[in-house]
Protein backbone atom coordinates (compact mmCIF):
# COMPACT_ATOMS: atom_id res chain seq x y z
CA UNK A 1 0.00 0.00 0.00
CA UNK A 2 2.72 2.18 0.99
CA UNK A 3 4.86 1.26 -1.79
CA UNK A 4 1.67 1.98 -4.36
CA UNK A 5 1.25 5.56 -2.35
CA UNK A 6 4.70 6.56 -2.92
CA UNK A 7 4.46 5.31 -6.74
CA UNK A 8 1.54 7.20 -8.20
CA UNK A 9 3.49 10.31 -5.61
CA UNK A 10 5.91 9.82 -7.79
CA UNK A 11 4.18 10.09 -11.15
CA UNK A 12 2.36 13.16 -10.33
CA UNK A 13 5.47 14.76 -9.03
CA UNK A 14 6.92 13.99 -12.52
CA UNK A 15 3.78 15.80 -14.53
CA UNK A 16 3.56 18.70 -12.15
CA UNK A 17 7.25 19.13 -11.08
CA UNK A 18 10.24 21.22 -11.90
CA UNK A 19 12.96 20.26 -13.98
CA UNK A 20 16.15 20.50 -11.85
CA UNK A 21 18.87 21.26 -14.19
CA UNK A 22 22.90 21.59 -13.13
CA UNK A 23 23.41 25.41 -12.30
CA UNK A 24 26.56 25.36 -14.01
CA UNK A 25 26.14 23.29 -17.22
CA UNK A 26 22.00 23.32 -17.84
CA UNK A 27 21.99 19.51 -17.76
CA UNK A 28 18.41 17.93 -16.50
CA UNK A 29 19.67 16.27 -13.58
CA UNK A 30 15.74 15.52 -12.60
CA UNK A 31 12.70 16.75 -11.81
CA UNK A 32 10.77 17.88 -8.69
CA UNK A 33 8.30 19.34 -6.34
CA UNK A 34 9.78 22.68 -4.57
CA UNK A 35 7.92 23.95 -2.21
CA UNK A 36 8.96 26.51 0.63
CA UNK A 37 7.47 26.35 4.36
CA UNK A 38 8.48 28.93 7.21
CA UNK A 39 11.81 30.17 5.57
CA UNK A 40 13.32 26.71 4.03
CA UNK A 41 12.52 25.54 0.90
CA UNK A 42 11.90 21.47 0.56
CA UNK A 43 12.60 19.26 -2.39
CA UNK A 44 10.09 16.62 -2.83
CA UNK A 45 10.42 13.66 -4.81
CA UNK A 46 14.01 14.51 -6.38
CA UNK A 47 15.24 11.05 -7.49
CA UNK A 48 18.33 11.95 -9.50
CA UNK A 49 22.34 12.58 -8.43
CA UNK A 50 23.03 14.18 -5.19
CA UNK A 51 22.50 17.91 -5.68
CA UNK A 52 24.46 20.83 -4.07
CA UNK A 53 22.98 24.28 -3.28
CA UNK A 54 24.23 26.69 -4.65
CA UNK A 55 23.94 30.53 -5.44
CA UNK A 56 23.66 31.66 -9.15
CA UNK A 57 25.42 34.38 -10.47
CA UNK A 58 23.38 37.19 -11.43
CA UNK A 59 23.54 38.79 -14.67
CA UNK A 60 23.05 42.07 -13.07
CA UNK A 61 23.09 43.16 -10.02
CA UNK A 62 19.71 42.81 -8.30
CA UNK A 63 18.72 43.74 -4.52
CA UNK A 64 15.36 42.23 -4.98
CA UNK A 65 15.78 38.78 -6.13
CA UNK A 66 18.48 36.11 -5.47
CA UNK A 67 18.45 32.76 -7.31
CA UNK A 68 19.34 29.46 -5.86
CA UNK A 69 19.97 26.87 -7.64
CA UNK A 70 21.72 23.48 -7.34
CA UNK A 71 24.53 21.41 -9.07
CA UNK A 72 25.16 17.64 -9.54
CA UNK A 73 27.84 16.33 -6.63
CA UNK A 74 31.13 16.41 -7.47
CA UNK A 75 32.93 13.27 -8.17
CA UNK A 76 35.76 12.80 -6.32
CA UNK A 77 39.56 12.91 -7.61
CA UNK A 78 41.81 13.70 -4.83
CA UNK A 79 45.03 12.57 -5.31
CA UNK A 80 47.08 9.24 -3.33
CA UNK A 81 48.54 10.66 0.37
CA UNK A 82 48.66 7.07 1.97
CA UNK A 83 52.57 6.13 0.76
CA UNK A 84 53.76 9.79 2.23
CA UNK A 85 53.06 8.87 5.45
CA UNK B 1 51.61 -9.76 -11.30
CA UNK B 2 48.07 -9.10 -10.39
CA UNK B 3 45.89 -11.92 -8.55
CA UNK B 4 42.22 -11.16 -8.33
CA UNK B 5 40.51 -12.37 -5.37
CA UNK B 6 36.59 -11.78 -6.20
CA UNK B 7 34.37 -11.74 -2.60
CA UNK B 8 31.26 -12.96 -3.42
CA UNK B 9 28.74 -11.95 -0.72
CA UNK B 10 26.04 -14.38 -0.29
CA UNK B 11 23.29 -16.15 2.00
CA UNK B 12 21.52 -18.43 -0.47
CA UNK B 13 21.64 -22.34 -0.33
CA UNK B 14 24.89 -24.04 -1.15
CA UNK B 15 23.84 -24.90 -4.42
CA UNK B 16 22.88 -21.65 -5.37
CA UNK B 17 26.26 -21.00 -4.15
CA UNK B 18 27.97 -23.47 -6.36
CA UNK B 19 26.08 -22.40 -9.44
CA UNK B 20 27.34 -18.80 -8.52
CA UNK B 21 31.04 -19.42 -8.01
CA UNK B 22 30.79 -22.19 -11.28
CA UNK B 23 29.45 -19.20 -13.42
CA UNK B 24 32.00 -16.60 -12.56
CA UNK B 25 34.91 -19.33 -12.77
CA UNK B 26 33.90 -20.60 -16.17
CA UNK B 27 33.76 -16.71 -17.22
CA UNK B 28 37.43 -16.52 -16.16
CA UNK B 29 39.19 -19.13 -13.96
CA UNK B 30 42.42 -17.11 -13.35
CA UNK B 31 41.07 -15.85 -10.23
CA UNK B 32 40.88 -16.73 -7.01
CA UNK B 33 37.30 -17.08 -5.14
CA UNK B 34 36.17 -15.85 -1.17
CA UNK B 35 31.91 -16.66 -0.95
CA UNK B 36 31.46 -14.25 2.34
CA UNK B 37 28.37 -15.97 3.54
CA UNK B 38 26.54 -13.65 5.73
CA UNK B 39 23.05 -15.86 5.91
CA UNK B 40 21.53 -19.00 8.70
CA UNK B 41 24.97 -21.22 9.90
CA UNK B 42 24.21 -24.45 8.12
CA UNK B 43 26.57 -27.77 8.16
CA UNK B 44 27.13 -27.89 4.53
CA UNK B 45 28.54 -24.70 4.85
CA UNK B 46 31.97 -26.51 7.00
CA UNK B 47 32.68 -28.25 3.75
CA UNK B 48 33.51 -25.47 1.17
CA UNK B 49 36.49 -24.59 1.82
CA UNK B 50 36.32 -21.02 0.24
CA UNK B 51 33.74 -19.81 2.60
CA UNK B 52 33.91 -17.56 5.33
CA UNK B 53 30.70 -17.04 7.44
CA UNK B 54 30.28 -13.50 8.19
CA UNK B 55 28.64 -13.03 12.03
CA UNK B 56 28.38 -9.52 12.01
CA UNK B 57 24.83 -8.46 12.85
CA UNK B 58 25.33 -5.03 11.22
CA UNK B 59 25.26 -7.24 7.82
CA UNK B 60 21.99 -8.67 8.20
CA UNK B 61 19.74 -5.72 8.26
CA UNK B 62 16.30 -5.33 6.16
CA UNK B 63 16.06 -1.10 5.49
CA UNK B 64 19.57 -1.16 4.77
CA UNK B 65 20.16 2.71 4.94
CA UNK B 66 17.63 3.70 7.87
CA UNK B 67 19.66 0.32 9.75
CA UNK B 68 23.06 1.05 8.46
CA UNK B 69 24.15 -1.87 7.05
CA UNK B 70 27.89 -2.51 7.15
CA UNK B 71 29.99 -4.48 5.16
CA UNK B 72 32.86 -4.06 7.83
CA UNK B 73 32.59 -6.89 9.48
CA UNK B 74 33.00 -8.59 5.79
CA UNK B 75 36.45 -6.60 5.49
CA UNK B 76 36.97 -7.94 8.90
CA UNK B 77 36.55 -11.79 8.46
CA UNK B 78 37.89 -11.70 4.76
CA UNK B 79 40.94 -9.79 4.75
CA UNK B 80 43.05 -12.90 6.50
CA UNK B 81 42.17 -14.55 3.82
CA UNK B 82 42.98 -11.90 1.02
CA UNK B 83 46.03 -12.10 2.86
CA UNK B 84 46.86 -16.12 3.00
CA UNK B 85 45.93 -15.57 -0.83
CA UNK B 86 48.48 -13.19 -1.79
CA UNK B 87 45.76 -11.26 -3.66
CA UNK B 88 46.82 -7.89 -5.34
CA UNK B 89 43.36 -6.60 -5.74
CA UNK B 90 40.06 -7.60 -4.28
CA UNK B 91 36.72 -7.49 -6.72
CA UNK B 92 33.57 -6.69 -4.07
CA UNK B 93 30.57 -8.40 -5.36
CA UNK B 94 27.35 -9.41 -4.58
CA UNK B 95 25.56 -12.27 -4.97
CA UNK B 96 23.35 -10.73 -7.44
CA UNK B 97 26.07 -9.03 -9.37
CA UNK B 98 26.65 -11.15 -12.78
CA UNK B 99 29.62 -10.91 -14.74
CA UNK B 100 29.02 -10.63 -18.56
CA UNK B 101 32.41 -10.29 -20.36
CA UNK B 102 35.60 -13.06 -19.71
CA UNK B 103 37.87 -10.08 -18.95
CA UNK B 104 36.50 -8.09 -16.29
CA UNK B 105 39.55 -8.18 -13.77
CA UNK B 106 41.59 -7.07 -17.19
CA UNK B 107 39.37 -4.37 -17.78
CA UNK B 108 38.79 -2.94 -13.72
CA UNK B 109 43.21 -3.81 -13.61
CA UNK B 110 43.64 -1.44 -16.78
CA UNK B 111 40.84 1.17 -15.54
CA UNK B 112 42.44 1.38 -12.21
CA UNK B 113 46.10 1.54 -13.86
CA UNK B 114 44.86 4.73 -16.01
CA UNK B 115 43.20 6.29 -13.07
CA UNK B 116 46.31 5.33 -10.67
CA UNK B 117 43.70 4.49 -7.82
CA UNK B 118 43.33 2.37 -5.11
CA UNK B 119 39.63 2.07 -5.48
CA UNK B 120 37.00 1.82 -7.81
CA UNK B 121 33.24 1.72 -7.29
CA UNK B 122 30.17 3.10 -9.14
CA UNK B 123 28.11 6.00 -7.97
CA UNK B 124 30.98 7.58 -6.47
CA UNK B 125 30.44 11.15 -5.61
CA UNK B 126 31.69 14.11 -2.96
CA UNK B 127 28.38 13.70 -0.67
CA UNK B 128 29.21 16.22 2.26
CA UNK B 129 27.68 19.83 1.28
CA UNK B 130 24.53 17.95 -0.51
CA UNK B 131 21.06 16.61 -0.54
CA UNK B 132 22.50 12.90 -0.34
CA UNK B 133 19.73 11.36 1.71
CA UNK B 134 22.35 8.81 3.50
CA UNK B 135 25.24 11.83 4.01
CA UNK B 136 22.48 14.36 5.94
CA UNK B 137 21.46 11.37 8.36
CA UNK B 138 25.01 10.53 9.53
CA UNK B 139 25.69 14.46 9.63
CA UNK B 140 22.77 14.64 12.65
CA UNK B 141 25.41 13.20 14.66
CA UNK B 142 28.64 14.87 15.27
CA UNK B 143 30.86 11.89 16.49
CA UNK B 144 30.40 11.23 12.37
CA UNK B 145 32.69 13.93 11.00
CA UNK B 146 34.94 13.96 14.32
CA UNK B 147 35.76 9.96 13.34
CA UNK B 148 36.97 11.24 9.98
CA UNK B 149 38.59 14.32 11.58
CA UNK B 150 40.30 11.62 13.61
CA UNK B 151 41.71 8.98 11.28
CA UNK B 152 42.14 11.45 8.47
CA UNK B 153 45.73 11.34 6.62
CA UNK B 154 43.96 14.47 4.71
CA UNK B 155 44.25 18.35 4.84
CA UNK B 156 40.24 18.49 3.90
CA UNK B 157 39.06 16.48 7.30
CA UNK B 158 35.17 17.21 6.43
CA UNK B 159 34.79 15.36 2.98
CA UNK B 160 32.73 12.71 2.89
CA UNK B 161 31.93 10.13 -0.37
CA UNK B 162 29.52 7.90 -1.71
CA UNK B 163 29.44 4.65 -3.42
CA UNK B 164 27.32 1.52 -4.23
CA UNK B 165 28.48 -0.96 -1.99
CA UNK B 166 28.30 -3.56 -5.10
CA UNK B 167 30.78 -4.04 -7.51
CA UNK B 168 33.60 -2.15 -5.91
CA UNK B 169 37.40 -2.93 -6.80
CA UNK B 170 40.40 -2.06 -4.30
CA UNK B 171 44.02 -2.83 -4.40
CA UNK B 172 44.66 -5.48 -1.33
CA UNK B 173 46.60 -2.93 0.79
CA UNK B 174 43.60 -0.74 0.79
CA UNK B 175 41.83 -2.93 1.82
CA UNK B 176 43.64 -4.31 4.40
CA UNK B 177 43.47 -0.92 6.14
CA UNK B 178 39.61 0.08 6.01
CA UNK B 179 39.32 -3.60 7.24
CA UNK B 180 41.90 -2.38 9.83
CA UNK B 181 39.70 0.77 11.20
CA UNK B 182 37.33 0.48 14.63
CA UNK B 183 34.72 3.16 13.34
CA UNK B 184 33.69 4.75 16.68
CA UNK B 185 30.05 4.35 15.36
CA UNK B 186 27.56 2.91 13.01
CA UNK B 187 28.00 3.77 9.81
CA UNK B 188 26.03 3.25 6.21
CA UNK B 189 28.51 0.94 4.13
CA UNK B 190 27.56 3.03 0.95
CA UNK B 191 29.61 5.88 3.06
CA UNK B 192 31.95 4.05 5.50
CA UNK B 193 33.66 2.49 2.35
CA UNK B 194 34.84 5.36 -0.13
CA UNK B 195 35.19 8.19 2.76
CA UNK B 196 37.11 5.30 5.06
CA UNK B 197 39.76 4.47 1.89
CA UNK B 198 39.61 8.63 0.77
CA UNK B 199 40.97 9.66 4.45
CA UNK B 200 43.58 6.76 4.90
CA UNK B 201 45.27 8.37 1.84
CA UNK B 202 44.27 6.36 -0.94
CA UNK B 203 42.77 7.22 -4.00
CA UNK B 204 38.86 6.18 -4.86
CA UNK B 205 37.91 6.53 -8.41
CA UNK B 206 34.65 5.75 -10.38
CA UNK B 207 33.46 3.43 -12.99
CA UNK B 208 31.29 5.92 -14.43
CA UNK B 209 30.10 4.94 -17.96
CA UNK B 210 29.03 1.67 -16.04
CA UNK B 211 26.64 2.93 -13.26
CA UNK B 212 23.51 2.24 -15.62
CA UNK B 213 24.23 -1.31 -15.15
CA UNK B 214 24.84 -1.61 -11.80
CA UNK B 215 21.52 0.93 -10.62
CA UNK B 216 20.22 -1.32 -8.30
CA UNK B 217 16.36 0.65 -8.60
CA UNK B 218 16.55 -0.55 -12.17
CA UNK B 219 15.78 -4.58 -11.58
CA UNK B 220 17.20 -6.64 -14.22
CA UNK B 221 16.39 -10.24 -15.27
CA UNK B 222 18.53 -13.47 -16.95
CA UNK B 223 16.77 -12.75 -20.15
CA UNK B 224 18.36 -9.25 -20.23
CA UNK B 225 22.21 -9.93 -20.11
CA UNK B 226 22.55 -10.53 -23.41
CA UNK B 227 21.62 -7.34 -24.39
CA UNK B 228 22.84 -5.44 -21.38
CA UNK B 229 26.31 -6.65 -22.75
CA UNK B 230 25.85 -5.87 -26.15
CA UNK B 231 25.31 -2.16 -24.47
CA UNK B 232 28.55 -2.25 -23.01
CA UNK B 233 27.91 -3.75 -20.38
CA UNK B 234 31.05 -5.32 -18.36
CA UNK B 235 28.32 -6.76 -15.54
CA UNK B 236 24.74 -6.17 -14.52
CA UNK B 237 23.20 -5.68 -11.39
CA UNK B 238 21.00 -6.84 -9.31
CA UNK B 239 19.60 -9.75 -11.30
CA UNK B 240 17.80 -11.32 -7.79
CA UNK B 241 16.39 -14.17 -10.03
CA UNK B 242 19.62 -15.62 -11.77
CA UNK B 243 20.60 -18.36 -8.83
CA UNK B 244 16.74 -18.91 -7.59
CA UNK B 245 16.68 -21.72 -9.53
CA UNK B 246 19.36 -23.55 -7.62
CA UNK B 247 17.76 -21.96 -4.09
CA UNK B 248 15.93 -24.15 -1.96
Amino acid sequence: MKKCVRKIGMCLIRVIGSDIRDAAEGSLLGRALLLSWRGRVYLIGYEGPPLRPVCVPQSEIKYWRITLGFQKASVPDYGRVASEQ
Amino acid sequence: MSRVVTVLLTHQSQQAVDAMRGYWRELDPDQDFIIAYGGVAADWQGSVDDLVRIEDPQLRTRDHPRERQSYHGVFQAVAPRVRELGATHVHLAEFDEIPVVSDLNDRLLSLMAKEGCDVLGHRLFRVDDTTQPHCMDHLRDPAFLAYWQKISRRKEKGVVLSMLGCGSFWTSECFDAVACLQPSMRMYLELFLPTAAHHLGYRVRPIADQDVFMAPEIIKSKSDLTMLKEQGAWRVHPVKEMWLGNVK
